[in-house]
């Protein structure tokens, strides 16, 4: 099992292997999350029955969990790959860093966005200077950082080694936003679900978040996949499997 | 399980809230297709380009060949 493991492990680390064997992957995990996504949507807008204080504001809970939950997660998974990267130098991990920052920053994007669009209704201000808003704003110039780095520093090995830096140092932020609902006094609610407790909600206030938020999850992981693939062609480029995955795709296309 | 809206119009104001529901959703759905478009158009350029810088390698080649022939 263990020797199994090494061998798939071995394999995938070079990317015209990964190139094609992560295909069915993302086809598969791209099905998945995007009908939980849209089970999640329909059922959370149109069955959920409204919140008795929120009225129906409350149904944006339905993106803006799963987008919040996925940038700090996908900020993690940054954090660890830098890691991994600083020392073993393993350059699949490295391509899947650039894969993940930009999707990264548009959920932190579309979390503070949304967050806002639910504050006026809720509030009666889009963003107050508050804790948990003022740490995902952090994440997300976090994230901007990380896309810049990438794309100006040159050459590209030192713009890896400072990005990975970056996103190590950075993860301090995440249990900052994490906690900053229960450490200081914010306008903000606390966490819907939590791994100890019975969620605060209902079920059929739940359940359809459970949905969204596992969709996003699924098509994050794809989207990621997807961008792997199109850098490996890229930092390869002039390689022979290049080429010929090139030649083939033209083919394809005259014929 | 029953809907929480009686007709469509209900369902569309959402109280008192549409604005800001739909304006959420679209925002979501926006940025992620924006993202994919952007994403995609790139990854296409860059095909494109480097399909040509092949095509005229190869045609180079055959060029150099068919002049060693001849000499």
């Amino acid at each position: 099992m263990w020797n199994r493991f090494k061998t798939w492990f071995y394999q995938m680390s070079s990317p015209p292997h990964f190139f094609e064997k992560i295909k069915g992957w993302i086809k598969w995990s791209g099905f998945i999350g995007l009908t939980l996504l849209v089970v999640g949507i329909v059922w959370g807008l149109g069955i959920a029955p409204a919140d008795y204080q929120q009225g129906n504001s409350f149904r944006i809970i339905y993106i803006h969990v799963p987008a919040a939950g996925a940038a700090m997660s996908a900020y993690i998974m940054l954090a660890i790959w830098g890691l991994i990267y600083l020392v073993w130098k393993i350059k699949m991990v490295d391509i899947f860093t650039q894969a993940l920052i930009p999707f990264g920053a548009v959920l932190c994007a579309i979390a503070l966005l949304t967050g806002g669009l639910w504050g006026i209704p809720t509030w009666g201000i889009a963003f107050v200077a508050d804790a948990r808003i003022l740490s995902t704003a952090l994440l997300l110039f976090l994230f901007i950082g990380l896309f810049l780095i990438r794309s100006q520093v040159q050459p590209l090995e030192r713009a890896q080694k400072i990005s990975s830096i970056v996103a190590i140092v950075g993860v301090v932020n995440i249990p900052v936003i994490k906690y900053s609902v229960e450490w200081v006094a914010t306008l903000h609610q606390g966490a819907t679900f939590t791994l100890t407790e019975k969620p605060k909600m209902p079920p059929e206030m739940y359940l359809p978040l459970l949905c969204t938020v596992l969709g996003v999850y699924f098509l994050m992981f794809a989207w990621t996949m997807i961008q792997a693939r199109w850098i490996c062609l890229q930092r390869d480029s002039g390689k022979r499997w290049v080429n010929q995955w090139l030649e083939a795709q033209s083919k394809e296309k005259s014929s | 399980m029953n809907w929480a809206f009686d007709s469509w119009s209900e369902f569309f104001a959402m109280g008192k809230h549409g604005l800001y529901v739909w304006s959420s959703y679209g925002v979501f759905f926006g940025l992620l297709i924006l993202l994919v478009l952007v994403s995609y158009g790139q990854f296409k350029s860059w095909q494109k380009t480097e399909l040509k810088r092949l095509q005229r390698l190869k045609l180079q080649k055959e060029h150099e060949q068919s002049v060693k022939k001849q000499q």
